[in-house]
């Protein structure tokens, strides 16, 4: 999203806060990221969760991590194991609330406003499907009826709900988890990225690949990601979870990673290329 | 009719409120729809472009609770806003944010009475959702060839006020419909016009054997737009399923519109084909915590409602029950009789004359009393003319008639304070003269002691006088004469 860690501190800080247009934003004052973003680590408890080293993570990933958690710890922070013993179910019940909320949002896409419109139909019922079977791509169209299964009368309760329920849980992982300490590391992903369309034709395996940044997005905390390393010239980030409202917290970590790692020699062969 | 015997008729109702708010219920475009260009009082929130979100309108939230409030409901802490998914082209973001299973009031009840005997029915919810927006076809609908979307009305605030199975017959349905539109009014957050759509009521209708305790199939009736036409629908409903009973047929449960021209319910959509509107809790709004504070405050500030009303016109200005129903039946109406009464008209008179040719003149002219040119103090005056019997009961209703009908009712009002009653005796004794001799039998039947027959003579007398006699005076001397 930006080039380093001071420079997403300055976009959080210009789009963070209440906007009156948006209900479900925050009213809490929003507070100077840049202030705090050097103090670095010392003294600061940070977390391991076990449940991130997952099945399937890739050696040289598994690697880069360690090491960057070895370097934050030289920088004077304390480390320890923590567990956040419902990460295994996170990837489920995301995948049943954002394709829920997914199928209805995009409901608007019926072309009678704007947007595409599919020619010759014969009816409403017949210009509906049309415009979406014809305006939408496969891993939306599976989203939108992944989305309107789970919603559906009957079903409801056993997907959607029990989602729902599955989520507390999450919340509740991460808020005992932070009692201990006042951040979490882990991978970002547990492989490089794969080449475009090569899990295409295996969704789950593609969905796989979030496993360790769906808790996040589900646990009323926040995260960044930082670049730690390269496998096979692919870059590997390291993931800096804290509390809901901690952004302070997880970019002043990530900053103090960024600078003792030194970042530029991070950079990937194909970065450099192109630079 | 035979029905009533076998069958008991159930009605429960869906009443649809327009929140009288002055902005949309998620976005502060003008709730101004019937009057404005096509599509000219909307914005990206309610035409549902991507990347706009709803902001909740606080004052509609505040009529829902002050309207589940009057209806003695119950307000839980905790609320939230549901969407309810569809697709139509009225609809703009492919689904309506309404309230599913938190909605802002449950419980309440409503008071009202049917000729007089008092009747209870049971509120099962209030909740809030948006309006939709109105589709134009291009002729008839079956026909059309295209179709457009006016979405001023998409996104205004609209309550729903659902009762329990309650009601049992096409009287207590439509008396249930007539109180609650007045209260709406009396508390302001609706202006109660049913042609306009502004009020809208569906009717649940089943029949089940007497004394039975499950209720039957029920059948959606929609499209009512009027209380004549929700008497009618009900009443033919509960006709048309009587008969697939009798046959010893089985009625389908289905949704069923009412055609007035018609006069009959046609089938729109059954059970197989219902909807699933997938409701789920709206992401994009924060659940709300109603305050305790808040509701007192709100409770605070309702005025007199309808029931309270009609018990203080009984009470202290001695109407019958039934005057004082129908009289606070509308709050414009119940205002009109106050302010004759404080200008120091008789109550039963004022009463009598807004319920007699009054109603029925603006009855026939489709219009509500307020919209009248005759105010309360041209009423109460012609009142007094009378009592004071400057002119006769029949005169008065001549010059109220002349009133109505002028845009301006002081001239007819001078006219008659001016036109001279014949009150003086001596006018008056030629008149008395004329109709003694020319009713030898009546005059003896009244001597025999037939009140009746009194009557009779004061009515030739007010006909040979034109109607201008003071009929007190006339009955005076003819019981002097006679006697």
């Amino acid at each position: 999203m930006t080039r380093d860690v001071a420079d997403a501190a300055v976009l959080l800080q210009s789009i963070a806060g209440h906007d009156p247009r948006d209900s479900t934003s925050s009213q809490k004052p929003v507070p100077d990221y840049l202030s705090s973003l050097q103090r670095g680590v010392k003294g600061m408890r940070l977390g391991v969760p076990k449940e991130y080293f997952v099945a399937g993570m890739e050696p040289a990933v598994e690697q880069a991590i360690n090491d960057a958690i070895r370097l934050l710890e030289q920088q004077g922070a304390s480390i320890q194991e923590v567990s956040l013993p419902h990460s295994d179910v996170a990837l489920p019940a995301y995948y049943i609330i954002a394709p829920a909320e997914a199928s209805s949002n995009l409901a608007r896409y019926d072309g009678v406003r704007y947007g595409y419109q599919a020619e010759g139909a014969k009816n409403l019922i017949e210009e509906y499907v049309m415009t979406r079977q014809q305006g939408f791509g496969a891993e939306v169209k599976r989203r939108i009826m992944l989305g309107t299964y789970a919603l559906s009368s009957g079903y409801y309760d056993a997907y959607y709900l029990q989602a729902q329920k599955v989520r507390t849980l999450i919340i509740d992982d991460f808020k005992r988890a932070f009692e201990k300490v006042d951040a979490l590391l882990g991978a970002t992903s547990p492989t490089v990225a794969f080449p475009l369309g090569a899990k295409t034709q295996d969704p789950v395996a593609m969905y796989l690949n979030d496993i360790i940044t769906i808790p996040a997005n589900l646990g009323n905390v926040c995260g960044i990601s930082v670049p730690c390393g390269l496998a096979d010239g692919l870059p590997i980030g390291l993931q800096v979870i804290a509390p809901g409202f901690r952004e302070d917290t997880a970019l002043q970590v990530a900053y103090a990673f960024e600078a003792a790692a030194d970042f530029r020699k991070l950079q990937s062969p194909l970065m450099r290329a192109a630079a | 009719m035979a029905v009533a015997t076998r069958y008991e008729v159930v009605v429960g109702l869906e009443v649809h409120a327009q929140v009288l708010t002055q902005s949309k219920m998620f976005c502060g475009c003008s709730t101004d729809y019937l009057v404005a260009p096509p599509n000219a009082n909307t914005c990206p929130v309610c035409l549902g472009l991507p990347g706009s979100l709803p902001v909740i309108n606080r004052r509609a939230v505040e009529a829902t609770i002050r309207t589940a409030l009057a209806l003695n409901c119950e307000i839980p802490e905790f609320s939230k806003f549901d969407r309810k998914n569809y697709f139509y082209p009225d609809l703009p973001k492919g689904y309506q944010i309404s309230q599913h299973d938190l909605p802002f009031s449950r419980n309440g009840r409503l008071e009202f009475d049917v000729k007089g005997e008092a009747r209870r029915c049971g509120i099962t919810r209030v909740h809030l959702e948006e309006d939709t927006g109105k589709l134009q076809h291009e002729g008839a609908i079956e026909q059309a060839q295209s179709s457009l979307v006016n979405f001023n009305r998409a996104g205004v605030p609209l309550m729903e006020i659902v009762s329990e199975p309650d009601l049992r017959s096409a009287d207590e349905a439509r008396e249930y419909v007539m109180r609650l539109r007045a209260i709406l009014q009396y508390i302001g957050v609706n202006n109660g016009d049913m042609e306009s759509g502004q009020l809208r009521c569906d009717a649940n209708v089943s029949l089940r054997p007497m004394g039975q305790a499950e209720f039957g199939t029920k059948v959606e009736v929609k499209n009512m737009n009027s209380f004549r036409a929700i008497h009618r629908a009900i009443e033919y409903e509960i006709e048309r399923q009587t008969e697939v009973l009798e046959a010893g047929g089985r009625l389908v449960q289905e949704t069923r519109g009412w055609n007035d021209a018609r006069a009959l319910t046609v089938s729109q959509r059954t059970k197989e084909f219902a909807e699933d509107y997938r409701y789920f809790p709206e992401p994009d709004l924060p659940p709300l915590e109603v305050s305790r504070e808040w509701v007192a405050e709100i409770r605070s500030q309702l005025p007199e409602l309808p029931a309270a009303r009609r018990e203080r016109l009984i009470a202290d200005l001695g109407l019958t029950p039934y005057d004082a129903s129908v009289l606070t039946s509308s709050k414009p109406m119940a205002e009109y009789f106050e302010e004759m009464v404080r200008l120091g008209a008789p109550p039963k008179a004022a009463a009598n004359w807004i319920l007699g040719d009054f109603s029925r003149f603006l009855n026939a002219d489709h219009k509500e009393i307020q919209e009248a040119s005759v105010k309360p103090a041209h009423l109460q005056q012609l009142i007094a003319l009378i009592d004071s019997g400057v002119i006769s009961g029949k005169m008065a209703k001549q010059t109220f008639e002349m009133m109505y009908r002028s845009p301006d009712p002081e001239p007819a009002l001078t006219a008659a304070k001016g036109s001279s009653q014949i009150s003086g005796d001596a006018e008056l004794a030629g008149i008395v003269d004329q109709v003694i001799a020319e009713n030898e039998k009546s005059v003896v039947d009244f001597k025999a002691g037939k009140a009746q027959a009194l009557k009779f003579l004061i009515g030739q007398g007010m006909k040979l006088s034109k109607g201008r006699a003071n009929p007190q005076r006339l009955e005076a001397l003819l019981r002097e004469k006679i006697s």
